[in-house]
């Protein structure tokens, strides 16, 4: 799958969930989010990414969501 | 006048009472030729002498309309009242003595009867309407033996047919005035096309706006043809054939109206489409799309044999089903061998039945083994699902459509229902001009912004792909100038959530002063929206696909729900957040487990309970992750991963956005199976045909978008030999997944006995109740009209953060036009069933519509070809320069393949769902010579594969039909 759009999606959830001012909970969101309606081949996918790219490209709220506790994937 | 359903005299479908039923807590009794009878106050004679079995002779009066009084043929003596009173006009009293039956009555009758048919053709025995006609049927009824003025004096019997329209003529030599046509397009439509013209003998009905029926204003929607009592407006087809023999109620399979429709018969030929007076939805009424256009059916386009071939490069090769369903099967095991299980998946049709629909996804994770599979809701109203459960906890409507009657304040935004849901348009204007208030908000001037005596007090004309920007702005109104249902949210509301919003909403970055302008609508017109919304009674929010199809399209849902929730609007009639679903049945399809992540009736497929009914019911082990959603689909065959298709009625070519990156997709895949009644855009790609049934073919049940529960009745037998769900059930078995359903009624059951929000739907049921809105279950087991009234669905309702966050699709120097997409009345969709049909007489080719000051600095005028170009591709569409967009927008629909409208729309999408951005695309347009590279490249293709199909090798064998 392409990875820019794979990156682009999940920024794009990153942008909605960053209107909540409480960070843990906006990362939460994300997660959750990625959990609910993604594949795990897309979400492999994209933390490898992550792991090779240190997260460039990726909104912060999505790196803490793919590193942070209780991100499995 | 809206007719309820009533079970115990459901077989009084066709009986006409004279005048619509009158609601009323009071009960008056009287005495009608010696009977008594006790009926609310406001019914008129005629319709409680009607309600004894008592026929009062009546030409003008019909209980789909309100009395006229004009044909004097139903005068009554009543006890105390001087003369002869029209029963129809005159209402029941207390205690009131009515004769219908005297000497001196039937004279009169007769009398005036004599009149009628001094200027009426006496053709009956070669007239259409022969055996059917009210006329007829009176002067039997009033005895009429001979006709003393002759018939030599002044009459209108050579005046000439109007046969312009395509489906009904206008015979004007057997018109008798009595207005009900007329009276129909003002009262049941809403459009008053038709009018009286000239004065007494000169009184002739007239199309308003054009020479003709076909030039007028009028919009085919048939109410008049129904109305009229004489063979003046009649059915071309009952012209030609004859009158039906038997009718059979079925569901309407074009929008998500949903209308009860009684296809007229003649053995297995359908004579004619009438709306049925019963049918809970529309109650009496149709539009062109579902009355008339369903010639698609027995269209020679047809493909009425499974056909199989290696590559999209070859000829196809008739087979029978058998060979058809072993030879996908085969592939689909093959590249699950080599490519893994996730490398295949299927797309449920939004237009085939709720069983359909369940056996495809049943399908998809029993036999497939995999989460992959989606449906068209995807690319329509997916957010809508998202918005709602996170906000109400239900991924519904929260309304009956009767519920507009009651509304005080209607809100429409991204819909247009006159053209779109036009049955419930019509049912929208009716409340309009009982006083009700409209505001709009639209880039576009649709329809019920300014029309007869529908107008909308307010127009927010706001950029194409502001919608959360507006909402919010409506919403920090609400909240700063004291608006919000305090008693409501601390009652009915999570406090936290809703304290939480309210802050948000609450910031000076909110307010209509700072958004307004992002917008292009002045500030004062966002608070004047906000104000009435809050403050004006009821008030109900209808929305579309202009609300769905952008990437923040399921932020904008929960702002939606917000300001229903903030407001109070919500859990009773007359309020509620109301989506205007596309297709006939892509609520049922939602309803039935379509979505990769959902099992039917909403559950995610990480719930291990749930899964485990599931498990226990299929024999199988069930995926506890999401599978690939219909753009993921697409995106993993350009990868690479994802090989094998079954698509069921659905035309992803041409429906879905970026058409060169779908098609490419398609074109990568190894096997792609579809189902369709017609070799769509999709099938130019498809290695195995299976022949759809169209809904005449079988039996089943779609859902509405008012959660309407509906049956469809098979009347002839599938073309093709297989209705859809048991050509589902031949592939399942040949895929070594077990599935033996007799009828559809049984795969009902299956659903039944898993769904909680269905448990006690059945076919027993629906036809005892006409039709069932879900939840229906023990709790409900009569439905559930409205929902939420107690709690909301979730318990406390949420209140969700709605930042605006603008679409990346940004105009600049290249492209500096905003396109936005959208239905015209007369087709449907993707068009393959009303470009089949008629209804290109008003829609023969999809148009851009294009500002006059836009068209005129680039020296385009209307008529002229004009290239649009996007970021993600070109097509040539003609122009129309129109004032109903709004300078830097232009406009078309997607009704035609060859227009390439999904060339230009790009593969942005939503966050929440990946419903795409259909709505906003920047473009530009510049005027042109010939067709666009697309279109070159898309005709040699569409031209080679229809001569594939033309070449196809006839099976040797007999067709294996089962």
């Amino acid at each position: 799958m392409s990875t820019d759009n794979l990156i682009k999606m999940a920024n794009q959830i990153a942008q909605y969930f960053a209107s909540e001012p409480d960070k843990d909970l906006a990362v939460q969101g994300v997660r959750q989010h990625l959990q609910s309606f993604w594949t795990p081949a897309m979400r492999r996918e994209l933390t490898v990414w992550q792991e090779e790219h240190y997260g460039a490209d990726l909104h912060p709220l999505v790196q803490a969501a793919l590193t942070g506790a209780g991100s499995k994937v | 006048m809206i007719n309820i359903f009533d079970p115990a005299t459901a077989d009084l479908g066709t009986l006409d009472l004279g005048t619509p039923a009158r609601e009323s807590e009071v009960q008056v009794s009287l005495s009608i030729d010696g009977r008594a009878i006790s009926v609310p106050a406001g019914t008129s004679v005629m319709r409680a002498a009607a309600m004894l079995g008592t026929s009062i002779p009546k030409l003008c009066a019909t209980d789909s309309l309100e009395a006229f009084g004009s044909c004097r043929m139903c005068v009554v003596e009543i006890e105390g009242m001087r003369g002869y009173p029209a029963s129809c006009t005159t209402p029941v009293a207390e205690g009131m003595v009515v004769r219908t039956q005297t000497p001196k009555l039937a004279d009169l009758r007769r009398n005036v009867m004599e009149l009628y048919i001094s200027d009426h053709p006496l053709d009956c025995l070669t007239c259409p309407a022969n055996g059917n006609c009210e006329l007829q049927t009176v002067a039997g009824q009033v005895g009429l033996r001979e006709v003393r003025y002759g018939y030599e004096g002044a009459n209108h019997l050579d005046e000439a047919k109007d046969v312009s329209n395509p489906y009904f003529e206008y015979d004007p030599s057997k018109c008798i005035v009595c207005s009900r046509c007329v009276r129909a397009c003002e009262e049941i439509q809403g459009t008053f096309a038709l009018t009286i013209e000239g004065r007494g003998f000169d009184s002739r009905v007239a199309a308003a706006g054009g020479d003709n029926f076909l030039d007028s204003e009028c919009v085919s929607c048939g109410a008049c043809v129904a109305a009229c009592p004489t063979a003046t407006l009649m059915e071309k087809t009952v012209v030609a054939i004859g009158q039906a023999e038997r009718s059979v109620v079925t569901t309407c399979a074009y929008c998500g109206v949903g209308c009860s429709l009684r296809a007229e018969m003649k053995g297995e030929q359908l004579v004619r489409m009438v709306p049925d007076k019963n049918g809970q939805a529309n109650h009496g009424h149709a539009c062109v799309k579902g009355r008339f256009a369903w010639g698609y059916a027995t269209h020679p386009d047809r493909i009425t044999k499974p056909m199989i071939r290696k590559s999209i490069d070859d000829p196809w090769q008739e087979v029978s089903w058998e060979e058809a369903v072993t030879y996908a099967a085969g592939e689909f095991r093959r590249i699950q061998l080599k490519y893994g299980r996730d490398s295949i998946g299927g797309i449920t049709s939004s237009r085939c039945t709720n069983e359909e629909t369940y056996l495809v996804q049943k399908l998809v994770r029993a036999g497939f083994g995999n989460n992959n599979v989606d449906t068209c809701a995807r690319v329509c109203h997916s957010p809508t699902g998202y918005g709602l459960k996170q906000t109400l906890g239900e991924s519904a409507g929260t309304q009956s459509f009767d519920s507009v009657l009651q509304a005080d304040v209607i809100l429409v935004i991204g819909a247009n229902p006159t053209d779109a849901h036009p049955v419930f348009g019509s049912l929208l204007k009716k409340r309009l001009r009982q006083g009700a208030r409209l505001i709009v908000i639209d880039p576009r001037r649709i329809d019920l912004v300014d029309s007869p005596h529908a107008r909308a007090e307010l127009h927010l004309q706001l950029r194409p792909g502001t919608n959360v920007a507006m909402l919010n702005a409506l919403a920090h109104v609400i909240v700063s100038e004291g608006l919000i249902d305090q008693r409501f949210v601390e009652e009915r509301c999570e406090a936290a959530a809703f304290a939480h919003w309210r802050d948000f909403v609450g910031l000076a970055e909110n307010s209509p002063e700072a958004l307004g302008p992002v917008c292009g609508v002045p500030a004062e017109q966002i608070r004047a929206a906000a104000r009435l919304y809050a403050t004006g009674g009821n008030a109900a929010i209808y929305y579309g696909l202009g609300v769905t199809e952008h990437s923040q399209g399921s932020t904008a849902v929960m702002g939606i729900a917000n300001l229903a929730m903030a407001t109070g609007n919500i859990g009773r009639e007359g309020v509620g957040v109301n989506p205007l679903r596309g297709q006939n049945n892509v609520q049922g399809s939602c309803d039935m487990g379509s979505f990769p992540h959902e099992l039917p009736g909403y559950r995610h497929v990480s719930n291990d309970a749930v899964r485990d009914q599931f498990e226990q019911a299929w024999g199988v082990t069930l995926q506890p992750d999401p599978g690939l959603r219909i753009p993921n689909m697409f995106e993993a065959a350009l990868g690479g991963t994802f090989k094998g298709l079954y698509c069921h009625g659905e035309d992803i070519a041409q429906s879905d956005p970026n058409t060169q990156h779908v098609t490419a997709a398609l074109a990568a895949m190894e096997c792609v199976v579809v189902q369709d009644i017609f070799l769509n855009e999709t099938a130019k790609f498809a290695h195995v045909f299976l022949p759809g049934s169209s809904f005449l073919e079988k039996d089943g049940t779609f859902t509405n978008a008012e959660r309407r529960i509906s049956r469809v009745r098979k009347v002839m037998d599938p073309l093709g030999g297989l209705a859809d769900w048991e050509a589902t059930q031949l592939l399942a078995n040949a895929l070594g997944y077990k599935m033996a359903y007799w009828h559809p009624q049984e795969i009902m059951d299956e659903i039944a006995s898993l769904t909680p929000t269905f448990t006690r739907v059945s076919y027993a049921e629906l036809d005892r109740h006409g039709s069932l809105q879900w939840p229906c279950n023990d709790a409900a087991p009569d439905g559930t009209p409205t929902m939420h009234i107690e709690e909301f669905v979730r318990g406390k309702g949420r209140f969700m953060l709605t930042g605006y966050v603008p679409t990346e699709e940004k105009v600049n120097s290249r492209y500096p036009l905003l396109l936005t997409t959208g239905r015209i009345l007369s087709q449907y969709n993707v068009g393959a069933q009303t470009r089949r049909t008629d209804n290109v007489a008003w829609h023969e080719e999809d148009r851009l519509e294009i500002h006059p000051s836009d068209a005129e600095s680039r020296g385009i005028a209307d008529g002229d070809w004009v290239g649009v170009g996007s970021r993600a591709g070109q097509t040539v569409l003609r122009a129309r320069v129109s004032e109903r967009v709004a300078p830097g927008v232009v406009y078309t629909t997607f009704h035609f393949p060859e227009s390439g409208a999904n060339v230009i729309t790009t593969d942005n999408s939503d966050w929440a769902t990946n419903c795409p951005e259909y709505k906003v695309t920047a473009v530009e347009v510049t005027r042109v010579y010939q067709p666009s590279e697309w279109q070159k490249r898309y005709q040699e293709f569409s031209d080679e594969q229809r001569r594939l199909l033309a070449e196809r090798r006839r099976a040797e064998k007999a067709e294996g039909r089962r």
